[in-house]
């Protein structure tokens, strides 16, 4: 069965130089997008990729991951929307380009869809009430 | 023809008919303006976007011995304290000494009114009359004497929306632009925005008693930059222009639901304030301008990549219901847009004044003097 997982991989100095994306492509069958990327070779870093593909070879795809060295953590709910806090402004929607954070026409509240939500952060930073933030637990 | 006096009688008497300004929209669509005007007494209005132009004047009382602030910092958000000993007037602009764009006057103000203590550090030069040279304490609105929010620029009447040509993302005090046009903002309520419901400004005035924070407050003065404009674009469509009203309230009896710090990325500090204004129904033409929906009531589309006084209009007409659909036709695309001003607050607000008015906790007035409508926009050489 197909499924698409978002995953935050973590790279130490010498995972960082392993073409692993290209590995996990190739050998694994997964389509991958990546959402966030910060890897400098020789220094490690962390990327936070979409993968789709089927549930085995994902789950085997990861396994080869994590023995590299890669540390493997899979993101259920990264990006997290305070209710209580927001005033249902709107701002965050500017940014939001996967209308994962939209405004209802009808009651003109905001909503979150987590479905939708490509983990970009740009609301993080948007939102004048800090009601959006990144949870990575 | 009724007159303000008259329709106070009726909400003392509890016989006031009062509608929000939505409300009003479909009933005129219903069964015209004159039945309307003749059925309707009041109508509510509503806003809560960010206002820069927002602060207050604070009273902390005197210490002992005495001190001469001449130098004031809450929560290390600087306060302007060349007034008088204990008196300062806290911008909701200003930023943070230590945490820079991420806290500024508005979270200070925030705080305070949710009824947190925060940390005042103050300093003086020392005089015969005022020794004392520096104090730190914890103070709360409570402690305080007067706390008075007065705002020089608030509640405008209608603002331009804006987008991005450039290649770049810029982070504006209109939000987050994304490059080649990939989204608009705009940061009105629109058909509920206040001052757009009284484009002439018939009755709104000194002393006109308006919703503002959660408290009753009332308009001070013509605010900073005000410019009524009533104008026609090259199609003849209406555009109503850009009055402002300076306001003054009373912070100790505002609520947080209606005031709330802002942060715009990039931009700095700013503050939500919910403003609100009740509008006697004094006769049909005033009720045509209270009635006047989203798809009558336009703006204009700029571009905030040319920083200039001069910056270029991608847009000559957007009505309010096209930017509230979610996109509009820009440059020949469709575009995304996104409010800034949240409408949800702005219903509360209206209706949480209609409730209050007709409950008789909230009476009309009559203004003391009208703002002056002859202004002529000036700019600063240097």
């Amino acid at each position: 069965m197909k499924r698409s997982v978002k995953v935050l991989l973590r790279f130490d100095q010498s995972s960082a130089s392993e073409p692993m994306i290209y590995y996990l492509a190739k050998d694994y069958d997964i389509v991958f997008s990546i959402l966030q990327a910060d890897i400098r070779p020789g220094e490690g870093g962390r990327t936070i990729l979409e993968l789709t593909g089927e549930e085995e070879d994902i789950r085997r795809g990861l396994e080869y991951a994590a023995s590299k060295g890669v540390s493997v953590k899979t993101l259920t709910k990264a990006i997290v929307w305070d209710e209580l806090s927001c005033v249902h402004c709107g701002t965050c929607t500017a940014v939001c380009t996967h209308q994962a954070l939209s405004m209802d026409p009808e009651t003109a509240m905001l909503s979150f869809n987590n479905e939708n939500c490509v983990v970009c952060e740009m609301c993080v930073s948007a939102c004048p009430t800090n009601s959006v933030r990144t949870d990575f637990a | 023809m009724k007159t303000v006096q008259e329709i106070n009688e009726k909400i003392k008497s509890g016989t006031a008919v009062v509608m929000t300004a939505e409300e009003v929209i479909s009933l005129v669509r219903e069964q015209g303006v004159s039945e309307a005007a003749k059925k309707v007494d009041v109508v509510t209005t509503g806003t809560f976007s960010p206002m820069c132009s927002s602060g207050a004047f604070l009273n902390f009382g005197h210490a002992e011995p005495l001190i001469r602030m001449s130098s004031v910092s809450l929560n290390d958000v600087s306060c302007y304290a060349g007034l008088a000993a204990v008196d300062c007037y806290l911008g909701a602009t200003e930023l943070s000494a230590t945490k820079g764009m991420e806290y500024g006057g508005a979270n200070v103000i925030e705080e305070l009114i949710a009824g947190n203590r925060v940390h005042l550090k103050a300093r003086s030069y020392g005089t015969d009359c005022y020794p004392r040279l520096e104090i730190e304490t914890d103070v709360c609105l409570e402690d305080m004497n007067q706390c008075i929010m007065f705002n020089p620029r608030n509640a405008y009447q209608n603002y331009s929306a804006s987008s991005n040509t450039s290649e770049r993302i810029i982070r504006t005090y209109m939000g987050t632009l994304l490059p080649r046009c990939g989204n608009v903002t705009y940061a009105t309520a629109g058909e509920l925005s206040p001052l757009l419901k009284d484009p002439e400004l018939r009755t709104i005035g000194i002393g006109t008693r308006i919703f503002f924070g959660g408290a009753q407050g009332y308009v001070s003065w013509e605010g900073t930059q005000c410019f009524p404009s009533i104008t026609a674009d090259s199609e003849g469509y209406e555009h109503i222009g850009g009055a402002t009203i300076a306001v003054t309230g009373d912070m100790k009896k505002m609520s947080t639901e209606f005031i709330r710090a802002a942060r715009m990325d990039g931009y700095g500090i700013s503050l939500f304030v919910g403003i609100g204004i009740p509008y006697p129904v004094l006769d049909e033409d005033m009720m045509r301008r209270l009635s006047a929906s989203n798809e009558e009531l336009y703006t204009e589309v700029y571009d905030y990549s040319v920083p200039l006084r001069s910056r270029p209009v991608l847009r000559e007409r957007v009505s309010y219901a096209e930017l509230r659909s979610g996109s509009i036709e820009l440059l020949g695309k469709t575009v995304p847009t996104a409010p800034m001003s949240s409408l949800k607050k702005a219903r509360d607000i209206a209706a949480l004044l209609k409730k209050q008015v007709s409950e008789g906790s909230f009476l009309l007035s009559e203004r003391v003097a009208p703002l002056q409508l002859d202004t002529v926009k000036k700019g600063l050489k240097g």
